[in-house]
């Protein structure tokens, strides 16, 4: 997961290269002879690494628009509050800051996506946030249907 | 094999820790010991490695010898959502397909495919078939393939290298998976600047 802005104009970084990559493995592959379905073969672990990364970037890039998925489980919990951060232009020592903490107990809290988390501790992330969550509870039918 | 405590990182010192499942199971990696935190999931960690174990016995199965984790799994972290990894194979055996047949006869499961990744409530991005099942990924690296990643310096990085390091470009260690104990201390990869 991508949390702070180093991380994700990396990741992009890395995109552009993980392109120019899979051109010259490629054409590697190719210069060898392989047949068609054998470079793509070759090729479809850097093509589904390069996915990967690419997901977690438009990620990123969706939360500090403010586009959060629906909390539809408790324990995505500790993802949003990361989310929230970010769309909030928060660094992690800022948030530290806010919060009374060390900003290393900041990042060993995300790493572990707040695992475990009380709801105490939740409410004053959100609180120190600004921000605020509802919940609603769906129908049976709703439920069935998901 | 003994594993050397974590770094001021949170990672292992560089170089390549041989364990057994059996030792995996035992080292701090599972049981926390010495991490430091009161939420250290050693049940969940030990459910990884078991997964994990089913896995590597299907490769080793099919005569790949040199499996290695990596990821969180292998960091300071509580509770890493999977075990990322990769094993050495090589290049005509995995071009062929021969690779994928003749594990496929073990489990439906492998598959580098991108179009057969697919989306899961707990994780932000697609994820493979291995990993909907076994919260595991291996990726196939054969001799000479790049990852596309590159160190500090922007040299071009095997794809082992690039496990072998952070995402801020710190150099770290990795678990290689053995059938029997190894005794001496692990080998260090040295990047060339």
């Amino acid at each position: 997961m991508i949390r702070t802005e180093n991380e994700y104009q990396q990741a992009r970084e890395q995109l552009k290269r993980n392109d120019e990559f899979i051109a010259t493995t490629r054409a590697s592959l190719e210069a060898e002879e392989f047949s068609p379905e054998e470079v793509e073969r070759g090729l479809e672990p850097l093509v589904s690494f390069r996915a990967a990364l690419e997901e977690e970037v438009a990620w990123y890039e969706s939360v500090r628009r403010r586009e959060f998925p629906p909390l539809s489980r408790l324990s995505d919990l500790g993802r949003l509050l990361i989310a929230l951060r970010i769309a909030n232009t928060l660094s992690q020592r800022e948030l530290a800051k806010r919060l009374g903490v060390s900003e290393a107990q900041v990042s060993r809290d995300e790493k572990n996506g707040y695992h475990g988390i009380t709801i105490e501790r939740a409410q004053r992330v959100l609180d120190a946030l600004h921000e605020r969550i509802t919940a609603r509870v769906e129908e049976p039918q709703e439920l069935l249907a998901a | 094999m003994l594993l050397p405590p974590f770094t001021s990182q949170g990672v292992l010192p560089p170089g390549d820790y041989a364990l057994t499942f059996e030792e995996l199971h035992g080292s701090f990696l599972v049981t926390g010991q010495g991490s430091g935190s009161a939420m250290w999931d050693s049940v969940w960690r030990g459910q990884l490695v078991d997964n994990l174990e089913v896995l590597v016995r299907q490769l080793w199965a099919v005569g790949i010898e040199r499996v290695f984790i990596d990821g969180s799994f292998v960091e300071n972290k509580d509770h890493p959502g999977d075990i990322d990894g990769y094993f050495e194979c090589d290049l005509r055996f995995h071009l062929s397909g021969a690779l994928e047949r003749k594990l496929k006869a073990h489990d439906d499961i492998w598959t580098w495919k991108s179009s057969s990744r697919q989306p899961h409530p707990e994780s932000i991005k697609r994820e493979l078939p291995m990993w909907h099942k076994y919260r595991v990924e291996l990726y196939p690296h054969t001799v000479g393939q790049l990852s596309g990643l590159k160190d500090r310096f922007g040299n071009d990085l095997q794809f082992p290298s690039a496990f072998r390091q952070t995402r801020r470009f710190q150099p770290k260690g990795i678990v290689q998976l053995v059938k029997e104990s190894v005794i001496f201390p692990p080998s260090s990869e040295q990047e060339t600047p």
